[in-house]
């Protein structure tokens, strides 16, 4: 079964079309890296399996988008994002809040924790998962605000893991993060695509040779490409692909 | 950008191997008809061949390095180590058959103009990649030379030499037509045998 | 060399305009300290305790005032700050819906509505059928006046809040109450609760709204539903009376009143500074 499936995909804000008919097929348990270069769409289309774009009164979508099988707008928007993770490209956990509660207050919400004690497991659990528990066990109490830029990533990685998702939407996690946090940050996708599946936006090829398995360009919208990454990085099949690989786009 | 210019001097090193190597074929063809005085000119070039293989692979570590290049940028660095070494060991083969001191027998000249014509078959690859399966019909030409040879020193055994030389000549052949295969490589992305 | 000089000119003009532009304020603060605070010394503790004196007969106290200008702060805000912060995070949140526009286009005139006018308003559906002035009335209208400060400066802290902590709050699933009052409402707090201060601090010197409002208490503090006086009100009424020792009454609460705005203010604009938007 695939993860996410859609179907002739189509994603305008106002007149302005964006995502042009995309036929998309994400497998579960893997990385799939969405690249391109600016502009050509591919945080819309991560907003679009969420249904993050909802958000936006002027963007528009037609065609299919399917989460293992079941229509995504057949769903509660609230349930959907429970069960699909996001992480951006801005570090963003809750400033006013704990470590603890950042984790705590979406389990919380959603009513996912039996007791208090249930509550704290799952925060350890999914801060252990995120491969930060050891840097802030004794730190729970503290404001979120304090943490390293890096910490503050994993922190989001760990909240959105707390809801037991079963894919996770990052988008460009690693571009506002120093080359030793973005390398523990790409060390953790390498252990999540075990469990989850993993769709990262990036504009970095390199970044998507070290984690991707799979890896879909987009180009004004428009789907150019998508394989197995080594296939694609070794010998692209459209000439735009090998253009933006080898840095020769613009 | 830096990475094409980088690329640009990577290719003009290589075709400057080549004509070291086609060049030190062409010169042992003349000393295995007997002039000495060559024997000093291929030494140099092998010599030459030897530190523009190790500048060749030193340069392509640093492509890879600094540039983390893919697709074709990719595949040409890649190749481009593989066919220094294999102009290098083209060179060696001819300097040693060049040092041979044997008398040759006729048949095997027959194998010259073919391996010169290989060399320039594989210049016309860079433009056009078909040509370069070409390059089996004109290695078969020089194993069937080699065959012939053979068959001749087998009636009339002479020197150890003439046979290693020989045989030399057909390797030539040979890896000429695995360079032809890692520029097929470079050029379209396949993987294949030309023999 | 020439150069040199036209920018020291330059600098000397703007240098007296400025002085120029804070005389006024500067003549206000020092023509009202040394005037008030002579007379508040003279009065001593019982100026700030007593009601008012007899006219003629030395400076008594201000505390119906005192305790009027509290109260009235008290319960006007008690009154328009729920409002307004509904107001407020309503056109913040729902930007596009024509109730959104109107309530915002609302807002900016009430914000240039003559405040005098606003007292009117109150008496007539307010001080007319009750049959007597109020505390109650006039803190309605003190609070018809607060709002629009406090609903703009509401938005305005919810809108600067940045959109990826709301992004990041919708993407957990959670739902839109939520995400506004537990989240962008607790990031915007300290805009929220500037403009909380602000509306209060101009609230607690008004004069217009409370004229036909509040009536006025020389003597007495009555409950919410009686006359009751404030300090601005009665400079106003005290200097309008014949009698030197109310004029010094008048100068003494001035201070009171500009010290409590000062008190107010100083540390508030202190506070919006700290604030990173």
């Amino acid at each position: 079964m695939n993860a996410i499936e859609t179907r002739n995909l189509r994603i305008s804000y106002g007149e302005n079309e964006v995502i042009r008919g995309i036929d998309l097929d994400i497998p579960e348990k893997i990385c799939f890296a969405i690249m391109g270069p600016s502009g050509c769409g591919k945080s819309t289309l991560l907003r679009a399996f969420n249904r993050l774009l909802e958000l936006n009164p002027t963007a528009k979508v037609s065609g299919e988008i399917r989460f293992f099988e079941k229509n995504i707008y057949e769903m509660s928007e609230h349930e959907l994002r429970r069960q699909i993770g996001m992480v951006f490209q801005m570090p963003n956990p809750f400033p006013h809040m704990s470590v603890f509660e950042n984790v705590a207050y979406a389990v919380k919400c959603n009513r996912m924790a039996k007791s208090k004690k249930d509550l704290s497991e799952i925060v350890e659990w999914a801060l252990k998962k995120s491969a930060l528990w050891d840097e802030v066990k004794d730190k729970l109490k503290e404001k979120a605000s304090n943490l390293s830029g890096g910490q503050m990533q994993r922190l989001c990685i760990a909240r959105a893991l707390a809801l037991k998702p079963k894919v996770l939407l990052m988008d460009e996690p690693t571009a506002n993060l120093d080359p030793i946090s973005a390398g523990k940050i790409e060390e953790l996708i390498h252990e999540l695509k075990k469990e989850y599946t993993v769709v990262i936006v990036t504009h970095s090829p390199s970044q998507a040779s070290r984690v991707a398995d799979y890896i879909a360009f987009l180009y004004l919208g428009n789907l150019i490409e998508v394989g197995k990454l080594e296939e694609v990085f070794e010998n692209p099949k459209n000439e735009l692909t090998e253009k933006f690989l080898t840095g020769r786009m613009g | 950008m830096k990475v094409v210019e980088e690329l640009e001097s990577l290719k003009s090193e290589i075709l400057e191997m080549h004509k070291v190597a086609k060049e030190s074929v062409r010169l042992c063809f003349i000393a295995m008809r007997g002039r000495r005085d060559v024997v000093k000119e291929i030494s140099k070039l092998e010599e030459k061949s030897d530190k523009m293989e190790a500048d060749i692979h030193d340069h392509c570590a640093r492509i890879l390095i600094r540039f983390h290049p893919f697709a074709r940028d990719f595949r040409f660095t890649m190749s481009a180590i593989r066919m220094s070494s294999a102009y290098e060991r083209i060179v060696d083969l001819a300097q040693e058959i060049a040092i041979y001191e044997c008398k040759f027998r006729e048949k095997i000249f027959e194998a010259e103009s073919v391996l010169l014509k290989m060399f320039d078959l594989i210049l016309e690859g860079y433009s056009d990649s078909k040509k370069l399966f070409e390059l089996s019909k004109l290695d078969d030409l020089v194993d069937k030379a080699y065959i012939e040879a053979m068959e001749e020193i087998e009636s009339s055994f002479e020197s150890v030499d003439e046979i290693l030389a020989i045989r030399h000549i057909e390797r030539i052949g040979d890896i000429l037509c695995k360079i032809g295969a890692r520029l097929l490589y470079a050029i379209e992305g396949n993987w294949v045998w030309i023999k | 060399m020439f150069r040199k000089l036209k920018e020291t000119l330059f600098i000397a003009y703007v240098c007296i305009f400025s002085i120029i532009a804070l005389l006024p304020l500067v003549h206000i603060v020092f023509t009202v300290f040394a005037n008030g605070i002579p007379v508040i010394f003279r009065g001593g503790t019982e100026f700030l305790t007593q009601s008012l004196a007899s006219p003629g007969k030395g400076l008594g106290g201000i505390f119906p005032a005192i305790f009027g200008t509290f109260l009235l702060v008290f319960l006007s805000s008690l009154i328009g700050i729920p409002i307004a912060i509904l107001a407020g995070t309503f056109i913040a949140e729902y930007p596009t819906s024509a109730l959104s526009k109107s309530v915002r286009a609302l807002l900016t005139i009430m914000l240039e509505f003559p405040t005098i006018l606003v007292g009117l308003f109150v008496m007539a559906i307010l001080v007319i059928p009750m049959g007597s002035f109020s505390a109650i009335a006039a803190s309605l209208a003190l609070a018809i006046v607060m709002l629009p400060y406090v609903a703009t400066y509401t938005e305005q802290a919810l809108r600067n809040v940045p959109q990826h902590y709301k992004e990041g709050a919708y993407a957990l699933g959670l739902r839109k109450a939520r995400v506004v009052f537990s989240v962008s409402m607790r990031i915007a707090r300290k805009g929220v609760v500037t403009g909380l201060l602000i509306g209060v601090a101009k609230v607690s010197g008004e004069t217009a709204p409370l004229i036909f409002t509040a009536g006025n208490a020389w003597r007495s503090v009555g409950g919410v539903f009686e006359p009751v006086g404030a300090i601005p009100l009665w400079i106003y009424y005290l200097v309008q009376q014949p009698y030197a020792n109310y004029h010094e009454i008048a100068w003494g609460s001035a201070a009171v009143l500009l010290t409590l705005f000062l008190v107010i203010f100083i540390p508030l604009r202190v506070l919006t500074r700290e604030v990173r938007v």
